[in-house]
């Protein structure tokens, strides 16, 4: 099976592919397996980076996409489907430790991906690691925003519709942040 | 070194932030369990989503045949058939009915290793499963010891016989076809618990049959569109004109459903932003009816509401239509341009916990003046930073110069004008540090939204005037017509848990009941109790510790080697119960000799476990332990001399949050809360006579006296000022303590 992935952290407008699959789904129920496999590893990875086990990414990640097969009738099309999505994935992983009767933990017990195209020396595997620890040790808030953009892949637009911020909001505070995360390694490693 | 430092930081936070891949089984799994759902119709209804699964020609067929009723018989009556698809099931929520409705034939229990799960109820309806469990007797070794860690986490599902699996969605479970009677319901671990700890792989056969024609399925009515939505009531410079109906931008009332003292409403709400920023609601919604009387309502919890929705529950006897429901937003943005300032501060070689500096030194951050009032070091390797501050500012960032927090915290001070900021490390960073404060939060002027709603028919079943179930003593109505404690009963002294002198640090304070004296116990514990001849009160320190104070000496001394909370004296004042930890539980029943001359005594070994008190005469020790799931506790009693622990009754509706059981000093009846959190109901202790003796009052704390008078603390949701209570309950007498002791009754 061939998972298409969509285009990562770009901000030029493309061609309104999700609205056509959305269209397309709606009228035909059997198209919503073309929404599914552009979405699945985004979605499957976003909720990895929120829970750390593949067990409950695999669970919240079914959990949603059944949810948005029965929703997608009454789906209204604005340009923004991607944020649909990932609210609805928001809402699910706060239930998620809500039913754990606790809040998101700040650490999160993530492994490197074993696929990574991290590159092969120590000292860079060792710099990622550092970079690694200081995103876990933002508040979730923070780190929201970087699963966002570098987990989910979402454009700035579709993050301020997620979090109900405007555009030059969200990239003003995500710029801060690498600046912040970028200063805190380089202290770091001096 | 250099291959990376070639990559742009952007690439590698690309990199840092990369998760695994999917297995592609799992994909695969879920692409096929997707394909075989049933096909969905573009012929949607707004709200409910379960006719989405009926055959489109059973939707086109209803659609048609509401649209020729609309015109042949008028909207009034399209409302009444309207309500045949959509029922109000209490305990279980909203259900398609237009199928025939099922239930659990009888409960299930299965029982390994001392632990048991009992599928309680399960209710099977046209567009969903909802399954009640719960468990017994886990122990507390079973759960991680770290909140940071999880256990399991696996989902419930049901196994039909053809082998398709039903897997718990948000709301319950998948429909189960009509025509399948059977199942099996799959438990793969038990939430939370660690791999390995407790039985796993629990199945148990469930058999469902046709609902008793007497169960409660109430009528939910649609309202579309929501009647008289408007547009904030107070916008500043907004280009909008106020009044307009906007239904996109207000309070809607989307359903109703009659209930059988009132109504449930549900609806949305949707404040747009009027300047760019974050819309933030501020206080919960609040409901008048058209004579300005307050509406006191509930949150009906079985109903779920998503973003942006909301539902509430509420009596609706004397209320004069239209209800008015307003709530009230701010909008926050960061404030621009973005700044940032270095304060410095020496904390010297060895700060310790509680330590404070003074500085009260004013700064600019983006052109608004903030005043750095004190840094203090926090028990868990931290500093809390004070901030003075203008209203309009609502947060800060604040960061100390070469140090990771590893946690975060903040909150506003009540009148506006300061913020605390919480910082915690891994290690506590000492000598002299400089305090980054930055990105500055500002909040607009707060903005109210309104909507009204009225019934869409009139009732005529509710009485003009509240009538109280029988042996119900209070309701949150009643208690505005109280009358203050007259001075015969005012000769004893209450315990309560209160911030000392309103803004000081929380502990304990002692009352005289015409709160002529106060006497301050403790500023650094909780959980008080007061020795049954009330010269003494025990309570549980910061560390857990169990204090015992002379209260006429002001001597303080500790229990050595007990540790915990949920304090009960012994009738003869020798011995204190206790809820405490061991090696292998977590909260289970102990004592103590109040002389400090013998060893703690682990009385049982279930976790999570409350006290409820003693008998009369000493020689028994009550407790609960509580269910997993649910809101049930089982309660039990200990032979103090035998060493026998009997199983006495299970509480099926108390809260699952805070029981509070608490025997009354006759040993004649238990109190304890109800599973709304805010009713109070008594039984005997062999399980009879259960009653409710406050109806949805607010009740958060309660202690006994040892004349048998029961005090509450009332905090009302939707109310301005908590109240503490004294309610006899075999006379029903009830009178409103002294204002001064404002606190939670913690002893009498």
């Amino acid at each position: 099976m061939s998972i298409n992935k969509p285009n990562k952290n770009t901000d030029e407008i493309p061609p309104d592919e999700d609205g056509e699959l959305v269209r397309a789904a709606q009228k035909d129920p059997a198209a919503f397996q073309q929404l599914y496999d552009r979405w699945a590893v985004p979605i499957y990875q976003y909720f990895y980076a929120r829970t750390g086990e593949a067990a409950n990414a695999e669970d919240l990640t079914s959990q949603l996409f059944l949810s948005v097969y029965q929703a997608l009738p009454r789906y209204q099309h604005r340009g923004t489907f991607a944020a649909w999505l990932f609210t609805i994935a928001r809402n699910l992983s706060r239930d998620y430790y809500r039913k754990l009767g606790r809040e998101a933990p700040l650490y999160q017990a993530q492994q490197l991906a074993a696929d990574s195209d991290l590159p092969a020396e120590a000292a860079q595997r060792e710099e990622i690691a550092r970079l690694r620890r200081l995103i876990h040790s933002l508040p979730d808030r923070e780190q929201e925003l970087i699963r966002l953009r570098y987990v989910a892949g979402l454009t700035f637009a579709e993050m301020a519709d997620v979090l109900k911020k405007r555009k030059d909001a969200v990239k003003k505070s995500l710029y801060r942040l690498q600046a912040r995360l970028q200063g805190l390694l380089e202290q770091d490693h001096d | 070194m250099t291959n990376l430092n070639a990559v742009s930081f952007e690439e590698k936070m690309q990199i840092a932030a990369q998760m695994p891949q999917p297995r592609p089984e799992f994909l695969a799994n879920l692409r096929m369990q997707l394909a075989a759902q049933p096909p969905y119709t573009t012929a949607s209804r707004p709200r409910f989503e379960g006719i989405l699964r009926r055959p489109a020609w059973v939707v086109s067929m209803i659609v048609a045949l509401l649209l020729a009723a609309f015109f042949i018989i008028g909207p009034q009556r399209v409302w009444a058939a309207m309500r045949g698809l959509f029922g109000y099931i209490p305990g279980v929520g909203i259900v398609d009915q237009s199928a025939p409705i099922r239930v659990l034939a009888e409960p299930v229990s299965v029982t390994r290793d001392e632990i048991t799960l009992t599928v309680t109820s399960a209710t099977l309806a046209g567009d969903r499963t909802d399954i009640h469990y719960r468990v017994f007797g886990v122990p507390g070794s079973a759960y991680p010891a770290q909140e940071d860690a999880s256990g399991c986490s696996q989902s419930e599902y049901l196994r039909l016989a053809d082998g398709t699996q039903l897997t718990r969605m948000n709301n319950g479970f998948p429909p189960v076809p009509a025509e399948v009677n059977e199942a099996v319901f799959v438990v793969p671990c038990i939430v939370n618990t660690l791999s390995g700890s407790v039985p796993e792989n629990w199945e148990l056969p469930l058999r469902f049959v046709p609902a008793p024609p007497d169960l409660t399925v109430m009528p939910v009515i649609e309202l579309s569109p929501s009647p008289q939505a408007t547009l904030p009531t107070s916008v500043e410079n907004s280009s909008d004109t106020p009044g307009t109906p906007a239904p996109e931008s207000a309070i809607t009332v989307t359903e109703e459903i009659e209930t059988s003292d009132g109504y449930i409403l549900m609806g949305e709400f949707h404040p747009q932003a009027q300047s760019g920023g974050r819309v933030q609601q501020i206080g919960s919604l609040e409901i008048r009816d058209a004579s300005g009387k307050k509406v006191n309502y509930t949150y009906p919890p079985d109903i779920l509401t998503e973003q942006d929705r909301w539902a509430v529950q509420f009596p609706a006897t004397g209320l004069v239509y239209p209800l008015t429901m307003s709530l009230s937003t701010i909008e926050v943005h960061p404030a621009e341009p973005a700044a940032s300032t270095e304060l410095m501060f020496d904390a010297g070689p060895s700060p310790q916990p509680g330590q404070e500096w003074f500085f009260n030194q004013e700064f600019q951050l983006a052109g608004h003046t903030l005043t750095l009032v004190s840094i203090e070091v926090r028990s868990q390797n931290g500093y809390s930073f004070l901030f003075g501050a203008v209203p309009q500012v609502y947060g800060v960032g604040v960061q100390i110069s070469g140090y990771t927090a590893v946690g975060s915290g903040g909150s506003i001070g009540a009148a506006k004008n300061e913020l605390t900021v919480s910082l915690s490390y891994e290690q506590l960073p000492t000598g002299m540090l400089t305090v980054v404060v930055s990105d500055l939060l500002l909040s607009s002027d707060p903005v109210s939204w309104q909507g009204q709603w009225s019934p869409a028919t009139p009732r005529s079943d509710l009485p003009d005037v509240p009538t109280p179930q029988p042996g119900v003593c209070l309701t949150i109505d009643s208690v505005t017509q109280l009358d203050p404690l007259p001075a015969e009963l005012s000769q004893g002294t209450a315990l309560v848990y209160e911030q000392i002198d309103g803004t000081g640090p929380w502990g304990l304070v002692l009352y005289n009941l015409d709160s002529s004296q106060e006497q301050v116990v403790t500023t650094a514990g909780n959980w008080g109790a007061l020795s049954p001849d009330g010269s003494q009160a025990a309570y549980s320190g910061l560390s857990n510790e169990i204090h015992v104070v002379d209260l006429a000496l002001q001597a303080d001394k500790v229990l050595p080697g007990a540790g915990g909370f949920n304090l009960r004296w012994s009738p003869d004042g020798q011995q204190i119960a206790y809820i405490g930890s061991g090696n292998d539980t977590i909260n289970s029943v102990w004592t103590i000799s109040t002389d400090g001359a013998q060893q703690p005594r682990q009385i049982a070994e279930w976790s999570y476990a409350t006290i409820v008190g003693w008998s009369p005469d000493g020689t028994q020790l009550y407790f609960a332990v509580p269910f997993t799931g649910g809101s049930a506790w089982n309660v039990y009693s200990f032979a103090v001399e035998a060493g026998i622990t009997q199983e006495l009754f299970t509480i099926e509706n108390g809260t699952p949050k805070f029981l509070n059981p608490l025997l009354s000093p006759d040993g004649e009846w238990i109190a304890y809360r109800g599973r709304d959190n805010s009713s109070v109901y008594l039984v005997r202790p062999d399980g009879s006579d259960m009653h409710l003796l406050v109806e949805n009052a607010g009740v958060v704390a309660m202690a006994w006296s040892r004349s048998g008078w029961l005090g509450l603390t009332l905090r009302p949701a939707q109310a301005e000022q908590p109240a503490n209570v004294l309610l006899r309950p075999d006379t029903c007498e009830t009178y409103l303590l002294p204002p001064a002791l404002d606190g939670d009754l913690q002893g009498l």
